[in-house]
């Protein structure tokens, strides 16, 4: 469970002077880095100017868990700011096979295109207290784990990056609407997901 | 008028970029109507916010 050295890291107090904290956090940057840059060079070096901007303020955190949002919303910024130079350039980097159009065969659906009994969205209770359960976001990170690689990294592009869609067609030499069926298919596959695991698990 | 597959898809869009006029009025109507597309809506909305806060969170680590 990869997430159960942070959660432990990030509870202590003073998790800052866990010799393991860093390199854990540190490993854990990279991993988000490198899915979103898909390549290593830009990943270490995104990683490495957020370490170092955090540093610099490191007094300012009483808390590891503090500094782990503050270094994580850095490299949030340095991601972007990478894919965006990526856009500019128009530089050629992966040849991304194109996504269909799944939505034909959407099996939410009846032929008259409306919700099937068993995939109707029900209501959800308690959305908002769900995030402060751990056991919450290993559901949810395994929910995220069931999407294609590529459609989970293009939902993280523009919900966690918050990449426009052109930009994400340009990082990833897509087409604006093969963006937004990939960004349908995601949205919909995790709803779908969450919604069995933990609203009726 | 539009079923809930089409609704559903302009619902996902309209968290992107801006809908035309037609889209727009077209989903709005719809989601006063349908409760199933609601909850849909709705809970698109509430993904974003959980992507937001379970990579950079002290909960979750980024997804492999």
């Amino acid at each position: 469970m990869p997430d159960a050295i942070g959660v432990d890291a990030a509870a202590s107090e003073d998790a800052l002077d866990n010799p393991r904290f860093l390199p854990q956090l540190r490993s854990q940057m990279l991993k988000l880095a490198l899915l979103q840059l898909n390549d290593p060079e830009a990943a270490e070096d995104a990683v490495q100017e957020a370490f170092v901007g955090a540093l610099r303020n490191r007094a300012s955190f009483a808390r590891g868990a503090a500094f782990r949002t503050w270094v994580f919303a850095i490299l949030r910024n340095k991601i972007a700011d990478a894919l965006r130079a990526r856009y500019r350039r128009r530089e050629r980097e992966i040849a991304a096979p194109v996504d269909g159009d799944a939505e034909a065969d959407d099996d939410r659906f009846n032929p008259a295109g409306e919700w099937r009994p068993s995939h109707r969205p029900s209501r959800w209770s308690d959305p908002a207290g769900m995030t402060e359960d751990a056991q919450f976001w290993r559901v949810f990170e395994a929910c995220l784990g069931r999407l294609s690689g590529r459609t989970a990294r293009v939902f993280m592009m523009r919900e966690y990056i918050g990449l426009e869609i052109a930009e994400i067609c340009a990082a990833l030499e897509m087409t604006a609407s093969s963006v937004s069926v990939t960004l349908f298919r995601a949205r919909a596959g995790l709803r779908d997901c969450l919604e069995s695991q933990w609203f009726k698990g | 008028m539009r079923r809930c597959r089409d609704i559903s898809q302009l619902v996902s869009r309209s968290m992107d970029e801006k809908l035309g006029i037609e889209d727009r009025m077209a989903m709005r109507l719809h989601l006063l109507l349908c409760r199933h597309c609601t909850n849909f809506a709705r809970q698109l909305g509430l993904l974003g916010r959980l992507a937001k806060k379970f990579a950079g969170s002290d909960r979750g680590s980024p997804p492999a």
